[in-house]
């Protein structure tokens, strides 16, 4: 077998890097041109949500604050101006957050100022949640996919009882709205049979997070109801996708040719599955700029921290900054899952090993 | 084979160490401790702790570390000296007022009559600073500060407003010189100062920690009070603040206890179950004081000439054809009662003494659709086509449009009612359901024809604010942009002079005020500009699962039973609790046992009331006002009992 030559690996992966590159550049105008094409003045939203935060107590000298704003906010400029500033301030926001914020030149590029959090930045907000969105959702995601597979997959080759089994309950699992699921979870185990925490990320009565075994049983503890609703939604989902993809499979020429052939039937599905998975695995990728605005209900539902419920609030409340930060993340989010998808399919995937890779199959 | 099991495994390593790296990453400050329960007070709160920058309209409005001058207490219409140990009118103009002498921030410094004078002046120096304390300015000349613990407000001659002048010393919280005017020299804006980091503060807490991202702040106590030989220490050891996304999560974390106090809206509030309540148990539930009152507000920037809205008695005759009783029971889930015509409710004695009777007779109202019909047909709107109201030549009357918030649902119900009602006299509603920032910008900019408001009249100074707020011409869209009050630019020159000259009167002149206030309602009435609604009080329900002794109707020792308007009135109640762990009465400084001391305590207050130098919190006991013989006989009951 020969090694693969790393210069068409390399120069695959170049392209790729570059068509993403390209790709976030023109995601990011758009954001700046549909942010600016939702009705409304930004500042005059703004200052309404602070008198509206003084419901009653009348805010004196609003005028002074919107001009204050207008300055701060940068919207004083002509609109080429403040596009020029924009691009600047997201590309090294980017940078900045891919970095770990470690780089000490970028220390002031941070997505500019929200303004529902004011006077936090963007990037201070939209870390502190993020941690908090992936711990739950990707954890969640990839289980309920390697399970999801699994089942589909077994379903589909096993047939009979085992089949109706898994397939009516990935029916059930797949259709029923997540916030129905979400809501019968909260009230069955933590309201009618109190075994869970009705919400938050750990308990209130803790001050931060400790690395002590108490705290971390008390994490899972708070995690168990919205990790397990999440699971199942995508074991459901998954479920079902994979079972159409494994019957199509069984039923294809090759199949059922190498099964004439007197090949062991375990070697034949370990074969149909591998062709199975690559439109799953795509799905998976391209789910992925959706988890963020997926994890709204739970964040609702079981009053857990993260970046879903911060982004409904800021598209609700008009906060500017923080819809551009979101939407910014959640386009890198997809654009980084997709290329690294691109990357793993070299090796999984032997058509591409053969094309990008110079392996012979 | 081997080699692609090889490549299996590593996936699946990479996979788990993705796994296991997200799930470790909250972990990102660094602090342990539990705090018990049964020391801890759970309360709700709708705002993240980003800042907590008193003049940061957007920052949490529970900020226990701070303090003001005055407490007001709305149930005994009292102020209530908390940082400042009294005030006194020392002329017509200038208002005299003694600090605490041993007033000290919680960092050691001590408090003295600089730091007030330098948060009142801020606004001077710094135009960012907006709000209550800038505006008092209009009225206000200068302050005088005499010596560290005395300090003069001298009122603006030719505008001499001692309503609002109160109005602001209840409100505004007392800063630290030393720290601010370090903020200041560090912040351009000095909105973005977050004073999140150990802020320093006067009050009985002090804030442990703070996360914008989990949505919770926890208070812990400062045991070195200043306040502690005056008021006691606060009974809960620590405060946890928890945001929550909605109304429904609030009420579902109320009935489990996990929270002891909240201000949601609930509905159904008669089927809380054993040992939740309110302030009564008895219709309307919160308490009678308005802490708002809603108004149907017509815009008369948009609305003029021959329009039949600007006729008074057409919305008189929209009075009569709404059915409020029925507003306040499905709409507002019986929390709210139908509105005095006055704006003054009857239940309440210290107000009901202005209500003009005469006038509420002749102009005012009550759901009655014949009566709605014949003033109508009077003026000569016959009903037309689809049972719709015309104008004599046969134009169709209306469609009016009526904004409301969308979300805000006893709204939502109280307009479909409003509009159901006045199809059945012949008069066209359209309901218009808007963003609340759109609405906010609508009425603030005076551009809506027909909108509801709740204007919060939770104040020292009613109810010469809440006539202030509604029918004062300088407060509407018209005068000033944006507009804090009077929405629909109702303007009456007799109202503002009416108002001003409230305004000057001294409150003990009744007879005076009460004149004054008369001929105010029968301009009202007769005008008729709004239509006065309902009768709001304050939203709160607790728990006794941790906490005991809260402020109700028949143990009515604050009023102040919410954080949201009341500045630091809540604090009467923080200090009153008792813990379902020690639920002596008689142990007064919460040593855990009722002996001798305790009630040495309460006598040595005996015969005060609130305002008087000797009055207590503590040893008000049974928290009527006064400290008597009730109070010295409970303590006396519980002697030598222990928790």
């Amino acid at each position: 077998m020969k090694k693969p030559s790393l210069s068409p690996l390399f120069s695959h992966v170049c392209k790729k890097a570059v068509f993403y590159l390209v790709t976030y550049f023109i995601a990011l105008s758009l954001i700046f041109v549909i942010i600016r094409l939702m009705p409304g003045n930004p500042i005059e939203q703004l200052v309404a949500r602070l008198v509206a935060g003084r419901r009653g107590r009348p805010v004196f000298g609003v005028d002074r604050l919107y001009l204050l704003f207008i300055e701060e906010f940068g919207l004083d400029k002509p609109m080429h101006e403040q596009y020029f500033i924009y691009m600047q301030n997201m590309l090294s926001s980017t940078i900045n957050l891919l970095t770990f914020r470690i780089c000490p030149v970028l220390q002031s590029a941070n997505f500019g100022i929200s303004i529902m959090y004011y006077p936090r930045t963007v990037m201070d907000i939209m870390t502190g949640k993020l941690l908090w969105s992936l711990s739950l959702l990707l954890p969640s995601i990839i289980i309920g996919f390697v399970v999801g597979n699994y089942l589909g997959a077994i379903a589909a080759s096993k047939k009979g009882v085992m089949d109706n089994v898994v397939f009516n309950i990935s029916l059930f699992l797949s259709n029923i709205p997540y916030y129905c699921l979400a809501l019968i979870l909260l009230f069955v185990f933590a309201f009618i049979w109190p075994v869970f925490p009705i919400g938050g990320g750990y308990s209130f009565g803790r001050a931060g997070f400790s690395l002590t075994l108490d705290w971390i049983i008390d994490y899972l503890y708070h995690y168990a109801l919205p990790f397990l609703s999440l699971v199942l939604i995508t074991i459901g989902g998954q479920a079902i996708g994979m079972r159409v993809m494994m019957i199509y499979e069984l039923n294809s020429d090759y199949y059922v040719y190498s099964k004439q052939l007197g090949l062991s039937e375990r070697k034949l599905v370990n074969y149909a599955y591998q062709n199975a998975i690559l439109p799953q695995i795509t799905g998976l990728a391209l789910s992925f700029g959706s988890i963020f605005g997926g994890s709204l209900v739970t964040e609702i539902v079981f009053n857990y921290p993260g970046i879903g419920l911060a982004l409904y609030n800021a598209i609700l409340r008009h906060d500017y900054p923080l819809i551009q930060g979101c939407f910014a993340l959640i386009t890198l989010a997809t654009l980084l899952a997709n290329f690294l998808m691109d990357i793993l399919y070299v090796f999984i995937d032997p058509r591409i090993r053969v094309v990008y890779a110079g392996e012979k199959a | 084979m081997k080699e692609r099991k090889e490549k299996t495994v590593l996936i699946a390593s990479v996979l788990l160490a993705m796994i296991l790296a997200s799930s470790l990453q909250p972990c990102l400050t660094v602090s342990a401790q539990v705090i018990p329960r049964e020391e801890a007070f759970y309360m709700e709160s709708w705002e993240d702790p980003a800042s907590f920058n008193s003049f940061n309209p957007d920052a949490p409005p529970f900020r226990p570390f701070l303090e003001a001058l005055f407490v007001l207490d709305a149930w005994h219409f009292k102020i209530v000296p908390w940082l400042a140990e009294s005030y006194k009118w020392i002329g017509d103009l200038t208002l005299r007022i003694t600090l605490h002498s041993d007033a000290a921030w919680n960092d050691g410094e001590s408090l003295t009559a600089t730091d007030v004078n330098y948060t009142f002046g801020l606004p001077l120096r710094r135009s960012e600073i907006t709000g209550a304390v800038a505006d008092l300015w209009t009225y206000l000349d200068h302050i005088t500060v005499v010596n560290s613990t005395t300090l003069d407000f001298v009122l603006n001659a030719e505008n001499p407003n001692k309503y609002i002048l109160m109005h602001t010393l209840t409100s505004v919280e007392i800063l630290p010189e030393h720290v601010w005017s370090v903020a200041e020299g560090e912040y351009e804006n000095l909105l973005e100062f977050p004073n999140t980091e150990n802020p320093v503060g006067s009050g009985p807490y002090k804030l442990q920690y703070a996360s914008v991202t989990e949505g919770r702040t926890i208070w812990v106590r400062d045991d070195n009070y200043w306040g502690a030989p005056y008021f006691g220490l606060p009974q809960p050891r620590y405060i946890v603040n928890i945001v929550i996304p909605s109304n429904e999560i609030g009420n579902m974390m109320l009935a489990a206890g996990d929270i002891d106090w909240s201000e949601c809206f609930m509905p159904a509030i008669w089927e809380l179950p054993e040992g939740r309540g309110t302030w009564s148990t008895k219709e309307p539930y919160y308490m009678p004081v308005p802490y708002m009152t809603g108004l149907i507000y017509f815009n008369y920037l948009q609305i003029a000439g021959d329009d039949a809205l600007n006729h008074p008695e057409v919305r008189r005759a929209m009075a009569f054809a709404i059915d409020w009783v029925n507003i306040c029971y499905v709409a507002f889930s019986r929390l709210t009662t139908p509105a005095n015509p006055s704006l003054l409710p009857e239940t309440v004695p210290e107000l009901a003494k202005y209500i003009n009777t005469t006038a509420v007779e002749q102009y005012g109202w009550a759901y009655n659709k014949t009566r709605a019909n014949e003033i109508l047909n009077n003026l000569g709107y016959p009903v037309g086509a689809g049972g719709w109201r015309t104008y004599p030549n046969g134009t169709k009357i209306g469609p009016y449009t009526l904004l409301i918030v969308e979300g805000w649902t006893d709204w939502e119900a109280a307009a479909t009612i409003v509009e159901e009602n006045l199809a059945e006299v012949g008069i066209d509603i359209d309901i218009s359901l808007v963003t609340d920032e759109t609405f906010f910008h609508a009425i603030e900019t005076g551009t809506f024809q027909v909108t509801f408001d709740q204007p919060s009249t939770w104040t020292p100074s009613i109810p010469w604010y809440t006539y202030y707020l509604i029918y004062c011409s300088r407060t509407s869209p018209a005068a000033v942009t944006p507009a804090y009050g009077n929405w629909g630019s109702y303007n009456n020159t007799r109202v503002d002079e009416l108002l001003d000259e409230i305004a000057m009167t001294s409150p003990e002149d009744e007879a005076t005020l009460a004149s004054l206030y008369g001929e105010l309602q029968s301009i009202i009435l007769r005008e008729f500009p709004y239509i006065a609604g309902w009768f709001y009080g304050p939203f709160y329900e607790y728990s006794e699962t941790y906490w005991t002794n809260w402020p109700t109707e028949n143990n009515p020792y604050t009023g102040a039973v919410c954080y949201w308007d009341s500045c630091h009135g809540y604090f009467p109640m923080l200090f009153r609790l008792k813990s379902t762990a020690r639920p002596l009465l008689g142990d007064v400084n919460g040593d855990g046992i009722a002996d001798i001391i305790d009630i040495a305590t309460v006598a040595k207050a005996y015969g005060s009331y609130i305002g008087h130098p000797k009055y207590r919190l503590f040893a008000d006991i049974n928290g009527d006002g006064i400290v008597d013989i009730i109070d010295i006989a409970t303590a006396a009951k519980d002697y030598g009992r222990t928790a």
